[in-house]
C-alpha cells in the first residue's frame, strides 16, 4: 500500500509566495489576503531579501468574523488607506486557500481599489495549494499586461536580452545573478531588463525593446510566451550552467534571435554510454540544463524528474514528473547518483551518491549558505559527490 | 517620504482605551509583516508556535494535515534534533477542500505513521489548519477514530490563524491540547506545576527556592520532562503555577477534569509588584515565603544601573518576553528613560500606558503592525539602547538587548538579568 502521507520532504515554495517574491523589489504594493500564516512561511523561509531591504508586502490579517460576513470593505478601506499613504506604484491582490474556498472576487476588489485610490491594481486568485512557479507566472503576466511599453517594441535594441525568471526562490543569492550578467555581457549582448531582480519597474516596462529573453525559470515561461505573442521576441528556457551547458545557451540565443525560433528545453546528444541511473530532481529549466551540463562535461546521462507539475515542454521524453514523496522514492529506487536539494536525502536508496545543489524554493533557509554558483564556470562535479 | 504613524503617551492616554486611533490597531489596517513582527506572524518563526509546542509532549509525534503553504517552514525544525523524525505531512488539495475526502486519509496516515516506528508514539498531535476551521471540521471525532485505528492518544492542534484575535487563540488552544493527556491520580501535597512556557526557567529563578521554603518537594515543567511516564506525573500536582495568561485554558481545562486548581502569576519588572505578588501567591498557599535577599540584592542592582545609565533613553519593543507597556513602566518607575514603545496597546495593557504617561508623557508609541512602519526612521529618534528584537530591527548599531531567549527569565531573577545584559552593552 502507497502511504497516504510525506514522512520527510514538506512541500515547495506556495503560489502565494511566487507573487510576493517575484514583485519584491518593484515598489509595488502586495497584499496576500490571508491571515497570516503564508506570509509568515513567505517571509520567514522563503525571502532572503526579506530582512535587509524593504517591501510593501502586506497582509490583510484576516479573521474569522471577515471571513463570515465578506466585509470587503474593510480590505478595500485598508489598502486604499495604506496606498494613500505610502504611494505605491501598483498594486496586486493575492489570497490564501479561505478567501479561494468562500470565492472572494479579488479581481472586483482590485478594480474597487483602483476607482478609489487610481493607482493601478490588479489580483491574481490562487489559494496556496499550488507551487510557486504558478504564483511567479500570473504575477508576471498581469505585469507586463499592465505596464509593458508596445512602443518599446518599435526600436529594437540589437543583441539585448531580458532575463525572465530571477527571484531567490531560485537563484541563490551568492553573486550567481552577477555571473549571469557577465555570461551574457561577455558574450556581447546587452541587458535590457532583469524580471525581477536589480531591474526598476521603468526597465522591466521597456522589455519590449529587447531581441530576446533568457527564461532561467518555468516560474516565467508565461511571461516568455507573452512576449513572443504580443512582440515577436523569441526565447530560451535555460540556465548557462558550467561550461558545456553556457555554450548551449549561447548557441540557442543565437538562433532565436536569428530564426525566431524559442526553445523549451535544452537538449544535447549523448556522448557515450553511461551505466546506472542517474537522476536530477528539480525545477524543469534549472534542472534540464544541468542534465545538458552533467552530459557534456561528465558523460553522465541523468533523467530529470520534475516535482512541480510544470509545463511538458520544458522537458524531454525521457524525462519524467513525480509531485509525491512516494513517487518520487519509487522513481530513484534505482538510483546510483541523486542530484536534489540537501531535504531528498532522506529518500535517497542507501547506497546512492549525492550531489547536494540546496534550493530555496525547496528547502528554503535551512541550506542557503552551502548554496553553490554553478554559472558558467569550470566545476569539478566529482568532487561534490557524497555518499548518502 | 512619510514618517511612521505615533502618539504621545500623554495623548494616547487622554483617548481613553475605547477610543484608541485606528492606527494602533491591527484590526483596522494591513499588517506590515516585516522582521520586526514576525513574532505577531509567525510565532514559530523563533520561538514557538503552534506545531513546534504541540510537540512538547514527550515521546509524541506530529501529523500536519494543511495546504502546502501552512507547513512548509516546519521543514527547518525538523533539522533540530529534538524535532527530527517526529514531523509527518498530508497535504490537502482543493479536492480534499471540497469534498472533505482528507478526513478519512487522516486515521489511515495515523495509523501507518504508528506502524512504521520502531516504538509506538506516546501520542500523535494531529495539527490543523484555518482550512479545517471553516469546513467545521470535528476534530475530535476525527482524532477519536484514529485513536481507535492506531491505538495511541490522538489530540487535535488548531493552527487557526483565523482566530488570532478570537476568544480561544492558537497559542492559548495548543497549550490546552499539550495539557491533555494528564489522567486523574492522586494529588500530592508537595508537588506543583509550572505552567505557560515551553522552556523552563533559569535555575537561577527565585521562584524554585520560593517554592522549596514552602515544602513543596516536586515542581515539574512541561519542558522539563524527558519521558512520558514523567511528564503523566504531572497530574499528580496540588496545585498549578500559571506564568502566562495563554495558559488559562489549559489550567481550566485541568481543574474540571483533574481537579487542581491553579494560581495566576505575572511576569512583572517592577519590583515592588514582584514582592507584592509573592506575598499574594504566600496568602493563597497559605505558606510564607521569604523573598527579603532576592529583594534587597535586586533594588541594589536597579539603585548601580539607574545611578549609571540614568540619562539613557531607552526604547521598548514588542518581540521580547515581557509586556511592552509593563517593562517601559517598570523602566520608568526605576528612574530611567523610555523614549519610543513599540507595542500593541488594548485593554490588557492601557492600566500600564495611563501610568507612563504620568512619568513620560512624551513618550512615543508606535505599532509595530502600521504599514506606515516602512518608514521608520531611526535618525528621527533620540533612542540611545534598546530592548527586543524588533527594537534592534529599527536601530541597528545601536546598544541593544533581545531579550527574547528561549530560557525564561522570571520575577527578581529577570530583572537582574535585565540589567546585567542592559550593562554588558551599555558599558
Amino acid at each position: 500500500m502507497n502511504p497516504v502521507y510525506s514522512k520527510a520532504i514538506s512541500c515547495y515554495a506556495s503560489d502565494t509566495a511566487g507573487v510576493c517574491s517575484a514583485l519584491f523589489e518593484l515598489g509595488g504594493m502586495t497584499v496576500v489576503h490571508d491571515a497570516s500564516g503564508c506570509n509568515s512561511t513567505y517571509s520567514t523561509f522563503d525571502e532572503p531579501r526579506w530582512y535587509n531591504s524593504d517591501s510593501m508586502t502586506y497582509i490583510s490579517a484576516l479573521t474569522e468574523k471577515d471571513v463570515v460576513c465578506g466585509n470587503d470593505d474593510k480590505l478595500i478601506d485598508d489598502i486604499v488607506r495604506a496606498a494613500g499613504e505610502l504611494h505605491p506604484a501598483f498594486i496586486m491582490l493575492t489570497c490564501s486557500v479561505i478567501p479561494f474556498m468562500t470565492g472572494c472576487d479579488l479581481d472586483a476588489i482590485a478594480r474597487e481599489v483602483e476607482n478609489s485610490c487610481h493607482v493601478p491594481a490588479f489580483a491574481v486568485t490562487l489559494g496556496g495549494m499550488t507551487h510557486y512557479t504558478v504564483g511567479m507566472n500570473q504575477a508576471y503576466c498581469r505585469l507586463a499586461e499592465r505596464f509593458l511599453l508596445p512602443g518599446a517594441a518599435e526600436n529594437k535594441i540589437p543583441r539585448s536580452v531580458n532575463i525572465l525568471g530571477a527571484t531567490p526562490l531560485d537563484l541563490p543569492m551568492n553573486g550567481t545573478l552577477e555571473s549571469l550578467k557577465m555570461f551574457l555581457q561577455r558574450n556581447d549582448f546587452s541587458i535590457q531588463s532583469i524580471w525581477s531582480m536589480g531591474s526598476t519597474l521603468d526597465e522591466l516596462a521597456r522589455s519590449a525593446g529587447a531581441e530576446v529573453n533568457l527564461v532561467i525559470s518555468s516560474g516565467a515561461v508565461e511571461l516568455a510566451e507573452y512576449m513572443f505573442k504580443e512582440y515577436n521576441i523569441p526565447f530560451v528556457c535555460a540556465q548557462p550552467i558550467g561550461v558545456a551547458a553556457a555554450e548551449r545557451v549561447l548557441s540557442a540565443l543565437e538562433e532565436a534571435i536569428k530564426l525566431k525560433r524559442n526553445t523549451f528545453c535544452l537538449e544535447a546528444p549523448p556522448r557515450g554510454r553511461d551505466s546506472g541511473k542517474k537522476y536530477i530532481i528539480g525545477e524543469s529549466v534549472f534542472a534540464r540544463s544541468l542534465a545538458v551540463a552533467l552530459q557534456q562535461e561528465c558523460n553522465w546521462s541523468c533523467c530529470v524528474i520534475d516535482p512541480l507539475a510544470g509545463r511538458r515542454e520544458l522537458l524531454t521524453a525521457d524525462d519524467l514528473q513525480k509531485n509525491s514523496e512516494t513517487e518520487l522514492e519509487l522513481a530513484i529506487a534505482d538510483a546510483e547518483l541523486v542530484i536534489a536539494d540537501n531535504m531528498y536525502e532522506v529518500i535517497v536508496p542507501e547506497n546512492a551518491q549525492m550531489l547536494k545543489i540546496p534550493h530555496t524554493a525547496f528547502s528554503g533557509r535551512c541550506y542557503r549558505k552551502q548554496q553553490l554558483d554553478l554559472i558558467d564556470r569550470t566545476i569539478d562535479w566529482e568532487s561534490l559527490l557524497c555518499r548518502k | 517620504m512619510n514618517n511612521a504613524y505615533s502618539i504621545s503617551a500623554a495623548e494616547l492616554a487622554a483617548r481613553t482605551r475605547d477610543n484608541i486611533p485606528e492606527e494602533l490597531q491591527s484590526s483596522k489596517n494591513l499588517i506590515y509583516s516585516s522582521p520586526a513582527t514576525l513574532a505577531f506572524n509567525s510565532p514559530g518563526a523563533q520561538g514557538f508556535g503552534v506545531k513546534r509546542a504541540g510537540l512538547a509532549v514527550p515521546e509524541s509525534v506530529m501529523l500536519l494535515v494543511s495546504p502546502g503553504c501552512c507547513g512548509r517552514n516546519t521543514a527547518a525544525l525538523g533539522r533540530d534534533r529534538k524535532y527530527a523524525d517526529r514531523f509527518y505531512y498530508l497535504l490537502q488539495d482543493d479536492n480534499d477542500i471540497i469534498t472533505g475526502r482528507h478526513l478519512n486519509r487522516i486515521p489511515e496516515a495515523v495509523k501507518e505513521i504508528c506502524d512504521s516506528r520502531e516504538k509506538l508514539p506516546s501520542a500523535v498531535m494531529i495539527c490543523i489548519t484555518c482550512v479545517d476551521a471553516l469546513l467545521g471540521t470535528d476534530m475530535d471525532r476525527v482524532c477519536r477514530k484514529c485513536s481507535e485505528v492506531a491505538g495511541v492518544p490522538v489530540v487535535p492542534c488548531y493552527m487557526y490563524a483565523l482566530t488570532r484575535e478570537g476568544r480561544l487563540p492558537p497559542m492559548a488552544s495548543v497549550r490546552r491540547s499539550v495539557y491533555s493527556l494528564l489522567e486523574k491520580r492522586p494529588r500530592k501535597s508537595n508537588a506543583v506545576n509550572i505552567m505557560g512556557y515551553f522552556s523552563p526557567l533559569y535555575d537561577e529563578c527565585e521562584l524554585y527556592e520560593l517554592l522549596y521554603q514552602t515544602g513543596i518537594k516536586n515542581i515539574r515543567e512541561i519542558s522539563r520532562m524527558e519521558s512520558f511516564e514523567e511528564y503523566k506525573l504531572m497530574a499528580e500536582a496540588n496545585f498549578n503555577l500559571l506564568l502566562d495568561s495563554e495558559a488559562r485554558y489549559a489550567a481550566q481545562d485541568i481543574f474540571e477534569k483533574l481537579g487542581i486548581p491553579y494560581i495566576e502569576l505575572n511576569n512583572l519588572h517592577s519590583i515592588e509588584k514582584i514582592r507584592r505578588q509573592y506575598a499574594a501567591l504566600a496568602r493563597a498557599i497559605d505558606s510564607p515565603l521569604d523573598d527579603e535577599k532576592f529583594y534587597r540584592a535586586t533594588a541594589g542592582n536597579i539603585r548601580t544601573f539607574a545611578g549609571k545609565f540614568k540619562q539613557v533613553n531607552f526604547a521598548v519593543g514588542e518581540w521580547l518576553n515581557a509586556d511592552s507597556f509593563e517593562l517601559a513602566l517598570s523602566l520608568l518607575e526605576m528612574d530611567l528613560k523610555v523614549s519610543e514603545i513599540y507595542g500593541t496597546i488594548g485593554e490588557r495593557n492601557f492600566v500600564y500606558l495611563k501610568k507612563i504617561a504620568q512619568l513620560s508623557p512624551e513618550t512615543r508609541i508606535y505599532s509595530n503592525l502600521s504599514p506606515t512602519m516602512l518608514n521608520y526612521s531611526p535618525q528621527n529618534s533620540n533612542v540611545q539602547a534598546v530592548i527586543g528584537q524588533d527594537a534592534m530591527y529599527y536601530h541597528p548599531g545601536k546598544a541593544g538587548i533581545k531579550w527574547n531567549s528561549e530560557r525564561r527569565q522570571f520575577g527578581y531573577q529577570a530583572v537582574n538579568d535585565l540589567l546585567d545584559q542592559l550593562t554588558e552593552v551599555l558599558q
